[in-house]
């Protein structure tokens, strides 16, 4: 039992915008009032949140660990002792899985989904889930090119729909997973197959009789259908080249109708021409935005700086590839996706990075609603998660704003309007909404982001500091499930997290349907494939889906 | 008489880096009547791990207590000053785990034997990065296959039909893959190819290099590849340019030579040069059924996946002097835990000559000699025969070890836990 008491609190979900108020914790939820006597943290003066939602980073899977394995001089130079309570580690922009949650933690997260898993790789995420202590985590399975889906989508007709419909289902009941991620559908198949691409919605994509918006609408719509808590989760086509707001737009009206949560918009934001130079359409996609109140997006922030681009979009890394020269690592997995990774790094006095940076604070600053369009830097793509203190700092004040502003390519600003009297200053109660109520509500998770009664207990205590940078950085309090798991700053407890996947009904003579297309496309058993073992899937919270429209 | 109680069930094979999870076994009655789908290592890896009569736990040779041999070893690993614990690949991932919780709370140097079986084949190139596939990919899209000083045939017998390149396969495919081998000498797999190309392994780095070069178009001097196969490497060159998808399969014999990591790099260099052009992939074949489990747990857990110390509390790697084989050589180790590895068998000379004077833990399902020589060894039950757990495909896949049989030993997972149980300095979590 533990009585935060006297703090501001901001819990948006709730109405609540920096009331004085008391926060009571009891048996890992939030109660409406404890017996006086209860254990008592004196919060007065300070600010207090729920704890950080992450709705899309990459913590954990064969994408993340051959990451780690390409970068062995990022964590020679971040090196983390064991102590009496933690495991040791290493960081930089992938670190280690212990690591990992105790930064998570130290940061005031108490939520994180790692954005891209391919199923077939449930378990080896599921393990590394496990070693990533404090954080509940979920994690979003990759459906997008996956090659049986590709048939049941092609042979729509009879049935057709329906088994889209069980096969989503079944594929996340058979992995623990949360929600379906779509990435580049229909163009890491043709990568797979010959180096290639898509570039519109209608290209063909060979030997397979689908298109990528036959895809996105096939999937969204099973998505809706069986009621999962998180809609579809896309990656449009098209992400980092110029003029691609063209395709995010065709996108987001290819979806129109129904729920979608568009992955780290930034890099889909770009105006000029194919092959030209970047421009920025950020206002015209954040109009969308406020005008459709089924679509939602991550912002996907580049924040200057060491990063690690790792994707499923394995084109986008061969570019990548080609524009450093470095490292570079790719990974095709069978009959669902693959993966590129490429080390990088943004530099504010490059143009194309700094208008990518300028775009990601247009979308913040022209924002008409932060309850859908949330915080991320894609980590670690756009940055490590420890550049959000930065980042907020960056939305809350608009003097080192400008500052940050003048020191950037100065081409690349002019580009976009950021230099015309873009004066929001994000507050706090807004800066909760994008870190926590916004990506809480989104992802569908009832008992997160907010601090009404039923909640989980996590909460995050800050001091007020007028440096929302330095604020931000090391919350003076993290509670988690209801154990204060932060105090001043460093780590004194550290429980493992929960897994948090979906539970959604299929009808079972799926199997009967899916046994050929795995026959044809795997290399493992059907038997094999679901995940059953309970080291790997517990604990875990079931989010029910809604039952069907 | 009630009729015996027969029962079929599903296993994962863990004999190779292939985890075959299509073994059926049938008992009778609980215990093993057959075992269908099972390559010859299979069998070997089956028969070694049956459970076999003899005791749990023996100190210096003789049947011990559980408890003492437990307690032992804990003491013999909290009173050394440099341990090692090696071995792992024939474990599963959860064992892996407890090991390097083992070896973090006691400050060990860890490796995993798969770079000492199988060369740096796990290490990639941290300067080229690496471009490899699952197996699906490479049985439904490679359109030429380059077998690359490896003999699948006989190491990873059922690898080939899997990936359809055997030679029945190929010709329902009417010709449209080809399977091509480089290698010194007549091998099975050859026997299989479409081509050969002869080349000594000490040609191997010079002939991936000029390979390099065609594939960038960048001028050869004669007289400096006059050694080489040059116009069988040329033709391979041209055909790898102009398909649309093609794999190289490779092996210990490339990087388990001397010079291994320059080879490694050297392909890896090739397979993204050729990328430009080509979709290429590169899959190293590994030997034992969890090497790449052991590097991806240690790569998860510590960010590097071989060679790491925890000496000095936090993980630390230089596999230049922090390999098993190097840190036993310098004889820079003082105790050893060998988990899952006949390290006698495994480590080249130098080291072997170290560790045979060394205080040895081993924990292993097989009775082996590194077991007959260790001071306190422990014949614990089989992963993915007794017990469950996960094991990664040398491709990646990570795949469930079943257990299709009982045993009434401790697992390895389980033996190390209450080995670390006993530590002074249990780790946290």
């Amino acid at each position: 039992m533990l009585r935060i008491a006297g703090g501001r609190v901001y819990d948006p979900a709730n109405g609540v915008g920096g009331e004085v108020r008391d926060v009571c914790l009891a048996d890992g939820k939030v109660v409406a009032d404890l017996e006086p006597g209860a254990t008592q943290i004196d919060a007065s003066g300070m600010v207090v949140m729920p704890g950080g939602v992450d709705i899309h980073a990459h913590i954990a899977g064969p994408k993340v660990n051959a990451a780690r394995k390409l970068v062995p001089e990022q964590h020679r130079a971040d090196p983390q002792d064991r102590t009496a309570l933690l495991r040791s580690g290493t960081g930089g922009t992938v670190p280690s899985s212990f690591t990992t949650g105790y930064r998570y933690a130290l940061l005031g997260y108490t939520t994180v989904v790692e954005a891209a898993v391919p199923p077939i790789a449930a378990r080896h995420a599921l393990s590394e889930l496990r070693d990533t202590p404090i954080i509940d985590t979920a994690f979003l399975v990759l459906m997008g090119n996956n090659l049986a889906l590709f048939d049941l989508i092609r042979a729509r007709g009879a049935g057709g729909a329906r088994h889209v419909g069980d096969a989503i289902a079944w594929w996340l009941m058979a992995t623990g997973g949360y929600g379906v991620k779509l990435v580049n559908p229909g163009g890491v198949e043709l990568w797979k197959q010959r180096n290639g691409n898509v570039t519109s919605l209608d290209d063909e994509v060979d030997g397979l009789g689908t298109t990528p918006r036959r895809v996105l609408e096939a999937i969204a719509t099973a998505a809706d259908e069986i009621g999962l808590p998180h809609p579809v989760h896309v990656h449009c086509n098209n992400l980092g080249t110029a003029g691609n707001a063209r395709t995010t737009l065709d996108t987001l009206r290819t979806l129109d109708g129904r729920r979608a949560h568009l992955a780290h918009i930034q890099f889909h934001a770009y105006g000029g021409r194919p092959g030209g130079p970047l421009r920025s359409r950020a206002p015209e996609i954040a109009e969308y935005l406020g005008a459709h109140a089924d679509v939602s997006a991550d912002v996907g922030q580049v924040m200057f700086g060491d990063a690690t681009t790792m994707t499923a979009d394995g084109p986008v890394s061969a570019r990548l590839r080609d524009i450093t020269g470095g490292r570079w690592v790719n990974a095709d997995v069978e009959a669902e996706t693959g993966c590129g990774i490429v080390p990088f790094a943004y530099r504010s006095r490059n143009e194309v990075h700094a208008l990518q940076w300028g775009i990601g604070l247009e979308l913040f600053l022209l924002s008409r609603d932060p309850w859908r369009l949330v915080l991320s830097t894609d980590h670690p793509n756009g940055g490590s998660f420890l550049s959000y203190p930065r980042l907020i700092r960056t939305l809350m004040d608009r003097d080192f704003r400008n500052e940050e502003l003048r020191r950037a390519n100065r081409r690349a600003i002019e580009r976009t309007v950021l230099l015309d009297d873009l004066d929001r200053e994000y507050t706090l109660e807004e800066i909760a909404i994008i870190t926590r109520a916004g990506p809480a509500r989104l992802l569908g998770l009832r008992d997160k982001g907010h601090l009404g009664e039923g909640a989980d207990a996590d909460v995050t205590i800050y001091d007020d500091r007028p440096d929302r940078e330095e604020m931000f950085s090391v919350p003076r309090y993290v509670i988690k499930g209801g154990r204060v798991v932060v105090r001043d700053g460093k780590l004194r407890e550290a429980p493992p997290g929960r897994l948090l996947r979906v539970a959604v009904p299929y009808d079972p003579a799926i199997e009967d349907v899916l046994a050929p297309l795995f026959d044809a496309h795997y290399t493992v058993g059907l038997a094999s494939y679901p995940v059953r073992e309970p080291w790997l899937l517990e604990p875990a919270t079931h989010v029910p889906a809604r039952s069907a429209s | 008489m009630p009729s015996p109680e027969r029962e079929i069930t599903l296993a994962t094979c863990a004999g190779c880096g292939c985890l075959c999870d299509d073994i059926e076994v049938e008992l009778r009655d609980g215990r093993l009547e057959r075992a269908s789908n099972l390559c010859p290592l299979g069998d070997d890896w089956l028969a070694g791990r049956m459970d076999a009569a003899g005791p749990v736990a023996r100190i210096d040779g003789r049947e011990a207590e559980l408890d003492d041999a437990l307690d032992l070893a804990a003491s013999m690993l909290d009173q050394a000053r440099s341990p090692l614990v090696y071995g792992l690949a024939g474990t599963s991932v959860e064992a892996q785990r407890e090991a390097v919780a083992v070896a973090e709370a006691i400050g060990a140097v860890i490796d995993p034997s798969g770079t000492a079986r199988d060369g740096p084949l796990g290490a990639g190139s941290t300067t080229a990065g690496w471009s490899t596939a699952t197996f699906g990919e490479v049985r439904d899209r490679a359109q030429i296959v380059v077998v690359w000083r490896a003999d699948p045939a006989v190491s990873h017998p059922r690898l080939l039909e899997r990936l359809r390149l055997d030679r029945a396969a190929r010709a329902a495919d009417r010709g449209r893959r080809t399977l091509a081998v480089v290698d010194a000498s007549p091998s099975r797999t050859g026997d299989e190819a479409d081509e050969v190309v002869a080349l000594a392994p000490s040609l191997d780095l010079e002939a991936l290099w000029a390979m390099r070069a065609m594939a960038r178009d960048l001028p050869l001097e004669p007289q400096h590849t006059a050694h080489l196969p040059m116009r069988s490497l040329h033709d391979l060159i041209e055909r790898l340019r102009d398909c649309d998808h093609a794999a190289v399969l490779f092996g210990a014999g490339l990087t388990a030579a001397a010079g291994g990591s320059a080879n490694v790099h050297a392909l890896n260099a090739l397979v993204r040069d050729l990328g430009r052009e080509t979709h290429v992939v590169a899959l190293p074949l590994r030997s034992e059924g969890n090497a790449l489990g052991a590097e991806d747990v240690l790569a998860w857990q510590t960010g590097y996946p071989a060679a790491v110390s925890f000496a000095s509390g936090h993980p630390w790697s230089d596999p230049s002097v922090l390999s098993a084989a190097t840190v036993l050589a310098r004889g820079a180790a003082d105790a050893a835990l060998i988990v899952a590895a006949d390290a006698l068998r495994d480590l080249p000379p130098p080291a072997v000559h170290h560790l045979r004077r060394l205080p040895m833990i081993v924990i292993d399902a097989r009775a082996t000699d590194t077991a007959d020589a260790a001071r306190v060894a422990f014949r614990s039950a089989g992963a993915g025969i007794h017990v469950a757990g996960t094991a990664h495909r040398m491709d990646g896949v990570p795949v469930a070890l079943r257990a299709p049989l009982r045993s009434a030993r401790p697992g390895e997972e389980a033996i190390l836990r209450a080995i670390r149980d006993r530590l002074s300095e249990g780790a946290p979590c």
